[in-house]
């Protein structure tokens, strides 16, 4: 499959950051759909496929899910826990992708099983260089769970 | 008078009884059934009985129970074993008023024998209000205590916001400035050709102020978390914090052509590894900031020892800082040069001061204008 297809989930409240995320997807060629949710409850109705996500052609399952830890509803952290715990989709990578550099956040992130813990530049030349490295590293080089 | 005529025994008498009589502590004899032979007017007072209401009577009257039932026992116990319970120094025991009161006394017996009889004498003093005063400190001890956790439960309050307000701090602040600073840059780079050189000049002010404000925020985040962020010791090599140091400002020593020396080998202090990196990044970027334009800047980075502890130097051939400036630069906020000139946030130095302080060390500068700065810090030497 070509990795370009795979699809990732952006959960971020943040509009101004959806944009500039979107916005650096596009400068550094990623071409992956990607999937924006705005807050904690709608990360897991996206990943369980309820509601208005149960349509899987239009709301695919992620290769990838970008998490923000403060979030609207349900805390990034919660939505994380809650993934770890879903015997069908528990092993998708996730990558934190947060303003907070608190060593508890960071820790606890690990703990619940994040397989990456990434802070915002404020610079968007430094945010294009991360994402680009995130396309590289999680889409193009990195062997995904079936 | 002559010593053995009846009436210079009669004299001494009369003056043994004027000073038990008039003893502020209260005496009590008995015999060996404990039989109470003599009890002054101070135990009057502490008891509450008259002499003629308990002379001839056991002792155990002024005593509350278990005492009570047992005094019997304790001196025949004694008399037939010589094993004390009581008789010695004094010791804090209770008493029982006539009223049926208790009362907190202390007690001390002697032992004496007359014409084949085995007395004793107790000398009994009140120390109600010294018990009093003792229940007064454990009261206010218990108060202080209470207190001190209440004021600690505070403090814990007070430092839970702040670390809420530093987490606020660094995500909802920078929020918008990524904001600021990502979409001015976007209209640099995709409608640049549509503006003309103020107004691209004008986009480039936002995007560097907004670069700025996030140093500032950055450079707070670290200050708060100093003083937050537990700090356990280690040993702590200084040459590779120092070589770390100088890769990390490799760009800044290439463009400036700077000339840099360690002396090596550096000591081992004892400290905590992140806070003496920032410190020794400090200096460093520092020493490499304040040179006189035009200049390649020169550094040198050497240690001294001074007996348990070690020092490092960093020196440089800047601009150097006058007397006058010098004590107030390791404050937050504290700028000597317009932002055109160096540009700065003014706390890191304030941030090495905090963090060589938590390490309970010292940090200082030796400097004059024109002549460079030498800023130190010093640690206790690792074993």
């Amino acid at each position: 499959m070509d990795p370009s297809n795979l699809p990732i989930l952006l959960v971020e409240d943040d509009p101004n950051d959806q944009v500039l995320i979107r916005r650096a997807f596009a400068k550094a060629k990623l071409m992956n759909p990607l999937h924006i949710v705005d807050d904690g409850d709608a990360a897991v109705a996206y990943l369980s496929g309820e509601g208005v996500f149960a349509d899987r052609a239009a709301h695919p399952l992620p290769t990838l899910v970008l998490l923000d830890l403060k979030l609207p509803r349900r805390s990034g952290l919660e939505v994380l826990e809650w993934l770890r715990r879903n015997p069908q989709i528990r092993r998708i990578p996730v990558v934190v992708l947060t303003s907070s550099q608190d060593s508890a956040d960071i820790d606890r992130a690990y703990d619940l099983g994040a397989n990456s813990y990434l802070v915002k530049p404020v610079d968007f030349d430094g945010l294009l260089a991360l994402l680009r490295t995130v396309g590289l590293y999680w889409i193009v080089m990195n062997q995904n769970p079936t | 008078m002559v010593d053995g005529t009846p009436e210079a025994l009669q004299h001494t008498e009369a003056q043994y009884r004027a000073v038990v009589e008039t003893a502020t502590e209260g005496i009590v004899v008995i015999d060996h059934r404990g039989r109470v032979l003599a009890f002054n007017r101070a135990a009057e007072a502490i008891f509450g009985y008259t002499a003629t209401e308990v002379i001839g009577q056991n002792v155990r009257l002024l005593m509350p129970e278990p005492d009570r039932s047992c005094h019997d026992q304790y001196l025949t116990n004694y008399l037939a074993t010589g094993v004390r319970h009581i008789i010695g120094i004094g010791r804090e025991v209770q008493g029982r008023r006539k009223d049926g009161s208790l009362i907190p006394i202390e007690l001390a017996i002697a032992e004496w024998s007359h014409g084949g009889g085995r007395f004793f004498t107790g000398i009994i003093r009140d120390i109600t209000s010294r018990k009093e005063a003792e229940e007064q400190i454990r009261r206010l001890t218990e108060d202080l205590e209470g207190r001190v956790a209440e004021r600690t439960q505070q403090l814990q309050a007070v430092n839970a916001e702040l670390q809420a307000f530093a987490y606020s701090v660094a995500h909802d602040l920078r929020a918008p400035l990524r904001a600021m600073q990502g979409f001015s840059k976007a209209l640099l780079e995709d409608y640049g050709d549509a503006l003309d050189d103020l107004g691209r000049d004008y986009a480039g002010r936002i995007v560097s102020s907004a670069a700025r404000l996030d140093e500032l925020i950055q450079d707070l985040l670290i200050y708060s978390r100093i003083g937050r962020d537990e700090t356990r010791r280690e040993a702590v090599p200084l040459s590779p914090l120092v070589s770390d140091s100088l890769q990390l400002f490799s760009g800044t020593i290439d463009k400036t052509r700077a000339v840099v020396e360690v002396d090596e080998p550096l000591p081992t202090v004892i400290g905590h590894r992140t806070l003496l990196a920032q410190v020794v990044n400090n200096f460093i970027s520092n020493a490499l900031k304040f040179v006189a334009p035009g200049m390649a800047p020169r550094v040198r980075v050497y240690a001294e020892n001074r007996g348990a502890h070690e020092r490092l130097w960093v020196e440089d051939s800047g601009i150097g800082i006058a007397p006058e400036h010098q004590a107030r630069i390791f404050d937050i906020f504290q700028r000597l040069h317009g932002q055109a000139v160096y540009g700065g946030t003014g706390i890191g130095l304030a941030i090495a001061r905090k963090a060589i302080e938590r390490l309970d060390g010292r940090i200082g500068i030796e400097s004059a204008p024109g002549q460079g700065s030498r800023f130190w810090f010093e640690l206790e030497r690792a074993p």
